[in-house]
């Protein structure tokens, strides 16, 4: 079992955002998240991806307690939100230079990463010069430096344009050989048709889709 | 038995510091406001008080120190407020969070950068005092240089863990002070005693026990933001 969740509840002020969810994720697969905005898709991600901690119940994640051993399982954990987690100022080689150095990772297969996600490699641009489409691109470039065993994506093919929605299921493909996937979109058929396994939630609880 | 097979060698603490520096470093190059608005709001703070004290060339010389620091300590909130503010752009903090960066690397590298600012300002601001206020420093450049140091890395590393806490807060310019100047007081009396020495002399050689303060000032300092940042990021 890569992933164990059991009773997890999060809760926000006086909302509970999950409630008393369980849920087993295996290695390989790739499971899709729906449900309707403030189902707990987003918080779920969160929780898995360790930058938030339930409010009650545990979860395991590659065998470590995702409230204590957290910086255990982060090295292997990538989240591709709708943030990005970029550096407005750093053009892209530089986000993607940082990100490799601090991972331990080799910074020399940058340029092919750049160029697999169709951004300029030598481009001086800052991100904060990139469009909303080219910074998701970039955050996938990101995910690809990492190189990831369990991958969350929140909302992938959201900013893209139809170019970008293709190369993003290319990647979910690829990444399907070897790494785990929670996909959680509002693009079901499109979601349908990439997943194993669905799981539908609902005032954050889990409901037969 | 962990399931994660791990054949990356992560960098080691100084190399993550060394690396979040750089990018703070290049970053702020790249911006310029946070260091231009800084200083002239410090330039700008040290001829109001010239103005306030009006045409008493003596008040002014024997306050010089203190004005000095004061407008170091008002211009600080500034550089502070802004020093996390590029971390919270696209939550790029969260981000380094996942990296498995360790609190302490973005700790250090985000309170080293801030005492490197407010020191360059307080070098900037060192010959202008002198000039605005008709000052003399009786003691060496070096000396005032080291004082300079010290007291910005007292004012550095807890403003940077405030810095942290108050970033997300809609009233932060507002808390920060609030919460930083409380707790800078001691570092502050320090660093004008210090000073006042170098502007006035030193014959009773009273200048190594302010040092010596000063510097117990930024051990604690550093050791409790460094232990307690972890836990104003971790949620």
């Amino acid at each position: 079992m890569l992933a164990q969740l059991d009773k997890v509840s999060k809760r926000y002020g006086r909302q509970w955002a999950l409630n008393q969810l369980s849920l087993d994720i295996t290695a390989g697969e790739t499971l899709l998240l729906t449900g309707h905005n403030g189902a707990g898709k987003t918080t779920l991600l969160r929780l898995l991806a360790t930058v938030m901690r339930p409010t009650h119940g545990t979860i395991q994640i590659f065998g470590h307690d995702s409230k204590t051993d957290y910086a255990q399982i982060r090295p292997a954990i990538g989240l591709l939100s709708h943030q990005n987690h970029l550096y407005n100022q750093l053009n892209a080689f530089e986000n993607l230079e940082l990100v490799a150095k601090l991972s331990g990772k080799s910074t020399e297969n940058i340029p092919g990463f750049l160029e697999e996600v169709g951004l300029p490699v030598k481009g001086q641009k800052v991100v904060a010069q990139y469009s909303a489409g080219m910074k998701r691109r970039l955050a996938i470039a990101r995910m690809l430096v990492r190189q990831p065993k369990l991958i969350l994506l929140d909302e992938p093919f959201g900013q893209l344009d139809p170019g970008g929605v293709e190369m993003m299921e290319h990647f979910i493909q690829r990444w399907q050989e070897d790494t785990t996937l929670l996909i959680a979109t509002h693009d079901i058929d499109r979601g349908k048709k990439l997943c194993s396994r669905h799981l539908h939630l609902e005032k954050g609880q889990s409901v037969c889709p | 038995m962990s399931l994660i097979e791990s054949t990356n060698k992560s960098p080691s603490l100084l190399q993550t510091v060394w690396l979040i520096l750089q990018k703070d470093l290049r970053i702020e190059w790249r911006q310029r406001a946070r260091i231009n608005a800084t200083a002239f709001f410090a330039i700008l703070t040290l001829l109001l008080f010239s103005f306030a004290a009006g045409p008493q060339a003596a008040l002014l010389e024997k306050q010089a120190p203190g004005y000095l620091w004061l407008a170091i300590f008002l211009a600080s909130v500034l550089a502070l407020s802004e020093s996390m503010r590029l971390e919270n752009d696209n939550e790029a903090l969260e981000g380094l969070r996942l990296l498995s960066t360790t609190p302490l690397a973005i700790f250090l590298a985000k309170a080293i950068l801030n005492s490197l600012m407010l020191w360059s300002l307080g070098l900037l601001l060192l010959p202008l005092s002198i000039a605005f206020y008709d000052a003399h420093m009786e003691l060496g450049l070096h000396q005032a240089a080291l004082v300079l140091f010290l007291g910005s890395a007292a004012i550095s590393a807890p403003g940077t863990l405030y810095a942290t806490i108050t970033s997300k807060l809609q009233a932060r310019e507002v808390l920060l002070p609030l919460l930083l100047f409380p707790v800078l007081i001691p570092g502050l009396l320090a660093s004008v005693k210090a000073m006042t020495l170098i502007y006035t002399g030193d014959p009773m050689q009273q200048l190594p026990s302010w040092l010596a303060l000063l510097f117990g000032f930024n051990l604690i300092y550093w050791i409790v933001g460094g232990l307690l940042f972890g836990r104003v990021i971790e949620e």
